[in-house]
C-alpha cells in the first residue's frame, strides 16, 4: 500500500487512508466487541433464569460418576475427571499417530508396488475407507469388535488366542481376544521408572553429542561416519544399562527436593517481581529485535502504522501482564505451589516434591514384564495383568488409524512419485543398488515433500479423537459433557475444550514446523 | 451541474429513508394488528402452520394455554427412539405409550388427537429444551425424581408409568429371575453412558458388595448387541426396556425362551415415568394433569373409544363420567380454560389408559397384570382422584 | 475446451503383443521374484478369508436385511408427509433436469473401445462369481443369484472379447450409448428385483415378504430415468443454438439448492395480496430510488462528495436498523424487545437490509461506475440482488404449509446434503472475507481473522456443534428462537468458514506479484483490485481444493447425529434400532449408512478428479 511518492501535501483526513483504515478499523472492533458484549449479557440473564450462574467450582468439586477407564476410574473432582479424559485422549492419540505412520507408509508403498495383488488390495482400501465418514465407521467397529475374534481367531476355552488362520503363533496365554476386548504381554512399570525415565535423559543428551561427533568426522572426511548406528548404539547402551543402573538418577532427588522448598518457601512478592520483570523484558527483546530488523544501514525508515500497531502491542501487553504479576498473588501463588486452582495444588513446588518422591533412591527393574491373565466366572481380564484394550479404546484407535493411514498412504506415494525421475537415473547411473538409491536419494527428497501433509494429518487424527464420544470412549469431550449434563455448567466446558485442544494444536503444529525448518535448511 | 448532482444524490438518500420508514410504519397496520408485525401472517389459524408471531413463554405464567391455542398445533418432547414407549415409524410418524399420551393432550386442548408436532430430543437436550420453549410438554420416559423437579424450574405431572431399573442376564451364566445384585460380582455391565441408571447401578452393586465392570455405550441398542456377542455379561436399562429388548429377541427366533433372564424381582430403583412442564404455568399445569387422570378414570369406569359415544347417550351414565366428560357439569373443565367435551374428545380419539397401554406394550410382552401399573382396585398404583 | 473429446489411442503405434496368457500374467504381474511371490501368497490368503467372511455375513439368514428396505424411505427424507411427497420428486427432478442438461451442454460424453467395455464385464462378473465361490454354506439364495448373474456378466464380456478379437480394429462405442443402456437396465431391476419387505401387525409380529423393489417409488423412479435421458436429448439439441447456456446453467445450478430447499420441499405459505401490496412497493420505490443514486455516484467525474455521501447512508442505514426500536418504542430496552420466533425476526428486518444493501452498493459504486454501459450493468446487479433479498426474506418469514409428523421437514439423507451444501454455500462469503481479512494490512482485522481462523482450525467440529446446539440457544434465548437444523447450520458455516479461508488464502498467495502491480499502474482502487484481479484468480486457483473441502463437509455433516439430529446416521443407528419391530439391527443399518456415504463421496471424489484434469490444475 506504501507509495514512493511523497504528497506535497496532506489530503484531507476523509481521503487519507491511514486514517480512513484506522477509523474502520476501530469500529470492527467495537462492533466485535459489542457482538461478544451482548452475548454475553444475554447469556449470563438466561442462565440466571435456569437459576444458574458460570463458575467454575465444579472443578473442585466430587463429580458423582465413574469413568470408565482412564489412570482412575473413580476421579474425585471435576478437574481430575477433565484430566483423566485429557490422558485418555493422549494415549489414542500417540499411540494413534504412531500406528498411523506405520501402517500409512505401507499403504502408500503398496500403491507403487508392482504386485498387482498388493496394488489393487491397497487401492480398495483407500478408496473404501477415504470414502466413509469417520463417525460411521468409529460406530461400525465399535459394534464389530465384538465379532472380530470369532471371524479371525481360534480360541481355546478360556479366550487365550491359540492360532491365527490355524497358525500356531505364541505360546498359549500370550495374546487373548474375546468379545470383552483384547489382552497382550506388556511391560508393567514399576516405581523404578521415574529414575530410568531421567537415566534415558541424559542418554538423549549424550546421543546428541556422539552423532554430532560422528557428523563433524565424517564432514572432515577421515572415515565413514555411521552416525545413525553410533548414535543409536549409545541410546541402546544407555537403555540397557539404565535398567540396572538407575537407582544412580537417586541422587537428584534431594536437588529436586530443594527446589520444591524453593519455591515453597520464598516470599511471594520474589516470584510477583521475577514474573513482572520477565514479561518487561521479553517485551523490551521483541521491540529491539523488530526495530533491528527494520534498520537499514541508512537508518530507521519510516515505520508504517503496521509496524507502530506490533511495537505497541507488544509494549501494552507486556505492561498489563506485568502489572497483572504485581497486583494479584493468587494466580502466581499457584504458579509457585503456594496457593491452588479449582482446589488443586498443582504448582511448581507440588511438581517437584512429586519428582523428589519419585526420584528417591528405589531399586529394582523399572519395568515388569506381565503376561495378561482372567479372572472369575465371567472370564474378566486382570486389569493390572498385561495390557487390556478395552471395545471403546479399540474401537476409537482402529477407526481413526485405519482412516488417517489412508490419508498418510496418498501423501507418502505423491510424495514419491514427485522425486523428478532424474533423479533415479542419475542414482543408477552413479552404480547406486536399489536399496541404496531409495535410502540415499528417493526418500530424503521424499520426505520433505511428505511431511507437511502428514503432518496436517496428525493434527486431524488428534482433533478426531474427540469422534470417541461415539462409541463412549471417556476422552476429555465424553467427560465434559458428561459433567456439563449434570451440572450445566457448559460454558467452563466448552471453554477448557478449547483451551486443551487449541494447546494440542499449537503443539503438535510447532513440533511439524520444526521439522520442516531443519529439512529446509538440509535442502539448501 | 456538479451542485446539482450534490443536492440531487442528497434528497435521493433522503428519499429512500422516507418511503423505508413509512414502508415500515405504516404498512403493517391493518386494522386487526396491534404489534409491528408480519401482516401478512396475522390470519394464518390453520393447523400445521407456525405463528411467528407468538412469543415463547420461557418464564412467564400461564401463557400455554393460549399459545398452544393460537399456533393450532401440541408440540410434545418424545425420545424417538425408545422400544414401545415412543418409535418413529418407517413413515416418520411416531408411535408408543408416549406419543399415545402426547395425543391424548392434543385431544383435551385442541380437540384433534393429531394436532401434535412430535419433537424427537436426546436425554441432553430434553429439559433445555422444555425450559426454552422449544416444547410444550414433555413425556419422555422421563424420571421423577427430587433433583430435576427442584433445580430444573420444571414441574412433573401424574405418574403414567411406573417402570424400575432391571438386569439381564444369561442363563447359561447361571443366573435366574431370582438372582439378587450380589450374583452380579465380577460382571461386565453394559449400559448408555450419561444417565441415571449408570449411577443407580454403582451405588447398587457397591450396596450389594459386588464389584462390576462397567462398559459404557453411547445408545443402548449398542448394548445390546454387545450382550448378545458377549461382549457384555449383563445390560441394565427400565426393565420395560429390557422386556422389550428380550421378547423381540424370542420372535425373531434368536433366542429360546428363558435364554435371558430379568432380574432382580424388586427393582434396583424406582423409576416413576411421567409429564414434565414449565413451572408456574398451574393452568397449563392443571391440564396436563387431568387428561393423565381422565384416562384413568375411564379406565375405572370403563369407558372406552369404543363404547363412549353410547355411554354419554345413556340416562343410567356413571356420574363421575358425565362430569368428566362435560355431559352433566360443564364448569370442571371450562374452569381450566378447556372445552365442556375435552376429555370427551381424549376418550373417543385417543382411548383410556388400559386401551393405550394394552395398544402400545402389550405387543414387546409387557403386561399391566400384577404390576405396579394396574389399577388401584387390582392392587396397583394407578389411582386418580375423583372428578367432582 | 473447444476439443474436449477423448483421444483414445486407437493401437497403430502399440508395440508388438508382448507373450499373453494367464502364466505369463501371472508370473508379470504376481511372482516376478521370491519376495513378491511370497507376499502373494500371504496377501492371497488374507484377502479370500476377508472375503469369505464379509460375504458369509452379508448372506447371513440372520441378517435383517428387512429393517433396511422398510424404512428406505425414512433414510432418505425422514418423515415427509405422504400427501405432499411429489414435492420430493419434483425437487429430485430439477436436479436430474440440470444433470441431464448440464452433462450434455459440457459435453461429458466421451468414447470407450468396445475391448474396454467387454473387459469391464469380464472382471465384474469374474468378481461375482469368486465372491459366490467363496461364501460357506449351500448354493442357494443370494449366493446362487450371485453365482448365476457373475457367471453370466463373466460369459457375456468374455464372448464378446473373443468376438471383438475376430475383427481387426478395435471399434469405440459412444459413453452416452452406455450410459443409457445402464439406465434401461435400471429401469429393468426397478419392475422385477423383488427384496424383503416387512408387514407389522398390531399384536408386534412381522412377516416379511418378498416384494418388488421399491414398489411404491418405481413409477416415479421410472419417469425421472426418463426425464434424465430427455434432457440430455435437448442439451444436445439446443447447446450450439444458445451460446449462453453454460453461463445460464451455472445459475439454474446456484439457484436450484434455496428454491428447491424454501419453495419446493418447504411449501411455503406466500400471501400474494402482502407480496403485491408490500414487498412490490419496497422492491419498486427503494429499486428506483437506490437505482437513480447509483447512475448519479457512479459517474465517473463526480467529486469526492459521493463517498462521504454513501458512506454516511451506510451508517445511518445501519444506526436506524439497529436502533428503530428504540425511536419507536422507548421503552424497549434491546432491539428484540420480545422473544421473537426467528421468521418474526426476518419479517421485521425485511424493511431494513435493503437499505443496508443499497448504501453498500452506493459506497461500491464509484468502483464499478465509468462509463454508461457500465453503470447501467451495475444498476442491473443491484435489481437483481434486491429482488433476491425480498424474495427470501418473504420466503423465510412465510410459515410452512406441511402437515409434519417432526419438527424439522429435512431428515435423512436429504438432511445430509443440506447441511453440507448450506454449509458451504453460506461459509463462502465468511470465508473469502476472513481471507482477505488475514492477507489486509490492516493489523486488527488482521489480528481478528487470523485469531478467528486458528481458534476454529484447532478445535475439533464436535465442539463446534455443541455450542451450536447447546450455547447458542443460551445466547440468544429471549430474543430469538432457532430451530436445531439452523443451529447445526449456523456452527458448520462458521467452521466451514475457517478452512475455506485457509483456502482461499493459499489461491491469494499464489497470485503473481506483478498482478497487483499492473493493477496499481492502471489506477484500480482497493476494491477494484479485490473484486476484479485477486478474488477471480485466487479462486479458479482454488477449485481443487474447495471441492475436497465439499467432500469432507459431506463426511463431516454425519457428527450432527451426535447432537441428536436426524441426519442419515442418526437415523440409522438410533431410530431404526428403536422400532420394535426391527430390533437388534444397528450392524445392517450402519453397513447400509456407510454404503450410501461411500456411493455419494467416491462420486463426488471422481468427478471432482475429472474436473481437476479438465481445468488442467492437476498437471504442470
Amino acid at each position: 500500500m506504501t507509495t514512493a511518492i511523497q504528497r506535497p501535501t496532506r489530503p484531507p483526513f476523509y481521503r487519507d487512508v491511514t486514517v480512513l483504515k484506522w477509523v474502520f478499523q476501530i469500529a470492527f472492533l467495537i462492533g466485535i466487541v459489542t457482538v461478544f458484549w451482548l452475548l454475553g449479557t444475554f447469556s449470563i440473564a438466561n442462565l440466571a433464569k435456569q437459576n444458574l450462574a458460570v463458575s467454575w467450582d465444579f472443578m473442585a468439586r466430587p463429580v458423582g460418576f465413574q469413568v470408565a477407564e482412564g489412570f482412575t476410574t473413580f476421579p474425585e473432582s471435576g478437574f481430575e475427571a477433565l484430566l483423566v479424559g485429557v490422558t485418555n485422549m493422549l494415549r489414542v492419540t500417540i499411540s494413534g499417530i504412531l500406528a498411523a505412520t506405520i501402517l500409512g507408509i505401507i499403504i502408500g508403498v503398496s500403491r507403487l508396488s508392482h504386485n498387482w495383488l498388493v496394488n489393487k488390495l491397497a487401492t480398495v482400501y483407500i478408496e473404501t475407507i477415504r470414502n466413509i465418514p469417520l463417525l460411521v465407521q468409529i460406530v461400525f467397529w465399535g459394534i464389530v469388535v465384538s465379532i472380530i475374534p470369532d471371524i479371525v481367531v481360534d480360541e481355546t476355552s478360556d479366550g487365550s488366542l491359540k492360532s491365527l488362520f490355524g497358525l500356531r503363533l505364541l505360546p498359549e496365554g500370550w495374546i487373548f481376544a474375546s468379545p470383552k476386548g483384547f489382552a497382550l504381554p506388556w511391560f508393567v512399570p514399576t516405581d523404578g521408572r521415574w529414575q530410568w525415565v531421567g537415566f534415558m535423559i541424559v542418554g538423549a543428551v549424550a546421543t546428541r553429542y556422539v552423532y554430532r561427533w560422528r557428523i563433524r568426522l565424517q564432514e572432515a572426511g577421515t572415515a565413514e561416519a555411521r552416525a545413525f548406528l553410533w548414535s543409536g548404539g549409545v541410546l541402546l547402551a544407555f537403555a540397557i544399562v539404565g535398567t540396572f543402573a538407575h537407582p544412580v538418577m537417586g541422587i537428584f532427588g534431594p536437588v529436586f527436593g530443594f527446589v520444591a522448598a524453593f519455591f515453597q518457601n520464598t516470599p511471594i512478592i520474589i516470584f510477583q517481581i521475577v514474573l513482572a520483570g520477565l514479561a518487561v523484558g521479553g517485551a523490551y527483546y521483541i521491540i529491539k529485535k523488530r526495530l533491528d530488523e527494520l534498520r537499514t544501514p541508512a537508518g530507521l525508515g519510516k515505520l508504517t502504522d503496521d509496524d507502530w500497531f506490533r511495537l505497541v502491542m507488544a509494549a501494552v501487553v507486556a505492561l498489563g501482564l506485568a502489572l497483572f504479576f504485581l497486583l494479584q498473588s493468587g494466580p502466581v501463588e499457584a504458579i509457585v505451589g503456594q496457593g491452588t486452582i479449582f482446589g488443586q495444588d498443582i504448582g511448581f513446588s507440588q511438581l517437584f516434591t512429586g519428582l523428589e518422591n519419585r526420584f528417591s533412591f528405589v531399586g529394582g527393574a523399572p519395568f515388569d514384564f506381565s503376561l495378561p491373565a482372567i479372572d472369575g466366572r465371567f472370564n474378566n481380564y486382570l486389569p493390572d495383568a498385561g495390557h487390556v484394550i478395552t471395545r471403546a479404546y479399540f474401537a476409537l484407535w482402529i477407526g481413526v488409524v485405519l482412516y488417517t493411514a489412508a490419508f498418510i498412504g496418498e501423501a507418502v506415494r505423491a510424495g514419491v512419485l514427485a522425486v523428478p525421475r532424474g533423479q533415479t537415473e542419475a542414482g543408477f547411473a552413479v552404480g547406486l543398488r536399489r536399496s541404496q538409491l531409495l535410502r540415499m536419494i528417493v526418500l530424503p527428497q521424499a520426505f520433505r515433500i511428505i511431511l507437511p501433509p502428514v503432518g496436517n494429518q496428525y493434527l486431524n487424527l488428534a482433533k478426531n479423537t474427540s469422534l470417541g464420544i461415539a462409541v463412549a470412549y471417556p476422552d476429555i469431550v465424553q467427560v465434559g459433557q458428561t459433567i456439563f449434563n449434570q451440572t450445566g455448567q457448559t460454558i467452563p466446558i466448552v471453554i477448557s475444550w478449547m483451551a486443551w485442544y487449541s494447546f494440542v494444536s499449537l503443539t503438535l503444529s510447532a513440533i511439524v514446523n520444526r521439522w520442516n525448518k531443519k529439512l529446509k535448511l538440509v535442502e539448501r | 451541474m456538479k451542485k446539482m448532482q450534490r443536492i440531487l444524490a442528497v434528497l435521493v438518500v433522503l428519499g429512500i429513508f422516507a418511503t423505508a420508514c413509512t414502508a415500515d410504519d405504516t404498512a403493517p397496520t391493518t386494522p386487526d394488528d396491534t404489534t409491528q408485525t408480519d401482516p401478512g401472517t396475522t390470519d394464518t389459524t390453520a393447523p400445521g402452520s407456525t405463528d411467528p408471531t407468538t412469543p415463547v413463554a420461557g418464564q412467564s405464567g400461564g401463557a400455554t394455554l393460549d399459545e398452544v391455542r393460537a399456533r393450532g398445533v401440541l408440540k410434545c418432547g418424545v425420545s424417538g427412539s425408545a422400544v414401545a414407549f415412543s418409535e418413529t415409524q418407517s413413515d416418520g410418524s411416531m408411535t408408543g405409550f408416549d406419543a399415545e399420551m402426547c395425543r391424548a393432550v392434543a385431544a383435551a386442548v385442541l380437540g384433534d388427537a393429531n394436532a401434535v408436532e412430535f419433537a424427537a430430543l436426546t436425554a441432553a437436550e430434553r429439559f433445555t429444551a422444555l425450559a426454552a420453549g422449544e416444547i410444550d410438554v414433555l413425556i419422555r420416559n422421563t424420571t421423577w425424581t427430587q433433583s430435576r423437579d427442584t433445580t430444573l424450574g420444571l414441574d412433573f405431572g401424574p405418574t403414567t408409568y411406573y417402570d424400575g431399573q432391571g438386569v439381564m442376564g444369561k442363563a447359561s451364566d447361571g443366573f435366574t429371575a431370582d438372582s439378587t445384585l450380589a450374583d452380579v460380582d465380577g460382571a461386565v455391565l453394559c449400559t448408555n453412558a450419561g444417565t441415571t441408571t449408570e449411577k443407580n447401578i454403582s451405588e447398587g452393586a457397591a450396596q450389594a458388595g459386588a464389584t462390576i465392570v462397567l462398559s459404557t455405550v453411547a445408545e443402548f441398542p449398542e448394548a445390546m448387541e454387545g450382550f448378545k456377542a458377549g461382549s457384555c455379561d449383563l445390560v441394565t436399562t427400565d426393565a420395560s426396556g429390557l422386556v422389550g429388548n428380550m421378547v423381540t429377541a424370542i420372535r425373531d427366533g434368536e433366542i429360546q425362551e428363558g435364554d435371558w433372564v430379568v432380574f432382580p424381582r424388586a427393582p434396583i430403583s424406582k423409576e416413576p415415568l411421567g409429564p414434565v412442564y414449565r413451572q408456574n404455568d398451574s393452568q397449563w399445569a392443571d391440564i396436563v394433569n387431568w387428561t393423565v387422570y381422565a384416562t384413568f378414570i375411564a379406565d375405572e369406569f370403563g369407558a372406552t373409544s369404543g363404547n363412549v359415544e353410547s355411554l354419554i347417550g345413556d340416562v343410567d351414565l356413571n356420574p363421575e363420567l358425565g362430569r368428566l366428560f362435560g355431559v352433566t357439569d360443564d364448569e370442571l373443565q371450562s374452569t381450566m380454560g378447556l372445552e365442556a367435551d375435552a376429555f370427551y374428545n381424549v376418550i373417543s380419539q385417543v382411548g383410556n389408559y388400559d386401551e393405550i397401554f394394552t395398544r402400545t406394550l402389550n405387543p414387546v410382552g409387557i403386561f399391566r397384570d400384577g404390576s405396579y401399573n394396574a389399577q388401584w382396585y387390582d392392587g396397583g398404583m394407578i389411582y386418580a382422584p375423583p372428578a367432582r | 475446451m473447444a476439443d474436449s473429446e477423448v483421444f483414445v489411442d486407437t493401437g497403430e503405434l502399440a508395440p508388438e503383443p508382448p507373450p499373453s496368457g494367464a502364466v505369463q500374467w501371472i508370473r508379470d504381474n504376481l511372482a516376478y521374484s521370491v519376495s513378491s511371490t511370497i507376499t502373494t501368497i500371504v496377501v492371497g490368503f488374507i484377502v479370500f478369508f476377508g472375503l469369505r467372511a464379509l460375504i458369509a455375513w452379508f448372506l447371513n439368514p440372520f441378517r435383517k436385511w428387512s429393517s433396511v428396505t422398510a424404512n428406505s424411505r425414512l433414510l432418505m427424507v425422514q418423515a415427509y408427509p405422504d400427501a405432499q411427497f411429489s414435492r420430493v420428486w419434483i425437487s429430485v427432478g430439477i436436479v436430474v433436469v440440470l444433470a441431464g442438461l448440464s452433462a450434455a451442454v459440457w459435453r461429458v460424453a466421451g468414447k470407450v473401445s468396445v475391448g474396454q467395455v467387454a473387459s469391464g464385464l469380464l472382471s465384474v462378473g469374474s468378481a461375482a462369481l469368486v465372491l459366490a465361490l467363496l461364501a460357506p454354506g449351500e448354493f442357494t439364495g443370494g449366493r446362487g443369484i450371485l453365482a448365476v448373474s457373475g457367471l453370466a456378466i463373466a460369459g457375456a464380456g468374455y464372448l464378446w472379447k473373443r468376438a471383438k478379437k475376430a475383427s481387426i480394429n478395435d471399434p469405440v462405442i459412444s459413453t452416452v450409448a452406455l450410459a443409457g443402456f445402464g439406465l434401461v437396465l435400471i429401469a429393468v431391476f426397478l419392475w422385477t428385483i423383488k427384496l424383503p419387505v416387512q408387514e407389522v401387525f398390531a399384536d408386534g409380529t412381522k412377516e416379511v415378504t418378498s416384494q418388488a423393489l421399491a414398489n411404491s417409488t418405481k413409477v416415479p423412479w421410472t419417469i425421472l430415468l426418463g426425464v434424465l435421458a430427455a434432457s440430455y436429448v435437448i442439451g444436445v439439441a439446443i447447446r450450439d443454438a444458445v451460446p449462453a447456456l453454460r453461463r445460464i446453467l451455472v445459475g439454474l445450478w446456484a439457484l436450484s439448492f434455496p428454491a428447491i430447499l424454501m419453495v419446493v420441499m418447504r411449501a411455503p405459505d406466500i400471501k400474494w395480496d402482502t407480496v403485491l401490496s408490500l414487498d412490490l412497493p419496497i422492491f419498486l420505490v427503494v429499486g428506483a430510488a437506490v437505482g437513480a443514486a447509483l447512475y448519479v455516484i457512479g459517474a465517473p467525474d463526480t467529486g469526492e462528495w459521493k463517498f462521504i455521501v454513501s458512506a454516511l447512508g451506510l451508517v445511518l442505514a445501519i444506526l436506524w436498523v439497529l436502533f428503530s426500536w428504540y425511536l419507536f418504542d422507548p421503552t424497549s430496552t434491546s432491539p428484540f424487545h420480545i422473544t421473537s420466533s426467528a421468521a418474526d425476526v426476518l419479517q421485521r428486518l425485511e424493511f431494513k437490509f435493503p437499505l443496508i444493501l443499497g448504501a453498500l452498493f452506493a459506497l461500491a459504486a464509484p468502483s464499478f461506475g465509468g462509463a454508461k454501459a457500465a453503470r447501467l450493468q451495475f444498476i442491473g446487479v443491484w435489481w437483481a440482488a434486491l429482488g433476491l433479498l425480498i424474495m427470501s426474506f418473504r420466503l423465510g418469514a412465510a410459515s410452512s404449509l406441511l402437515q409434519l409428523s417432526g419438527t424439522a421437514f429435512v431428515g435423512g439423507l436429504a438432511l445430509t446434503f443440506t447441511l453440507a451444501i448450506a454449509g458451504i454455500v453460506l461459509s463462502f462469503p465468511l470465508g473469502v472475507l476472513l481471507a482477505l481479512g488475514r492477507a489486509s494490512t490492516m493489523p486488527i482485522v488482521r489480528m481478528i481473522s487470523t485469531t478467528y481462523i486458528e481458534l476454529v482450525r484447532s478445535v475439533p467440529l464436535i465442539t463446534w456443534l455443541y455450542i451450536g446446539s447447546n450455547l447458542l440457544n443460551l445466547f440468544l434465548a429471549g430474543v430469538v428462537d432457532i430451530d436445531s437444523v439452523v443451529r447445526a447450520i449456523i456452527a458448520i458455516t462458521l467452521f466451514s468458514a475457517a478452512y475455506l479461508a485457509e483456502n482461499v488464502r493459499g489461491g491469494l498467495q499464489s497470485i503473481p506479484k506483478g498482478q497487483y502491480e499492473a493493477a496499481d499502474a492502471v489506477g484500480m482502487s482497493v476494491v477494484q483490485k479485490t473484486v476484479l484481479i485477486t478474488l477471480p484468480q485466487a479462486l479458479k486457483a482454488v477449485i481443487p481444493a474447495l471441492v475436497g473441502q465439499v467432500i469432507s463437509l459431506f463426511k463431516d455433516t454425519s457428527l450432527v447425529s451426535i447432537i441428536g439430529l436426524f441426519d442419515l446416521l442418526y437415523i440409522a443407528r438410533t431410530v431404526v434400532p428403536g422400532q420394535s419391530a426391527n430390533l437388534g439391527s444397528i450392524m445392517e443399518m450402519t453397513v447400509i449408512a456407510a454404503a450410501i456415504y461411500w456411493v455419494f463421496t467416491f462420486t463426488f471424489s471422481r468427478s471432482s478428479m475429472r474436473l481437476e484434469r479438465r481445468l488442467g490444475l492437476g498437471t504442470r
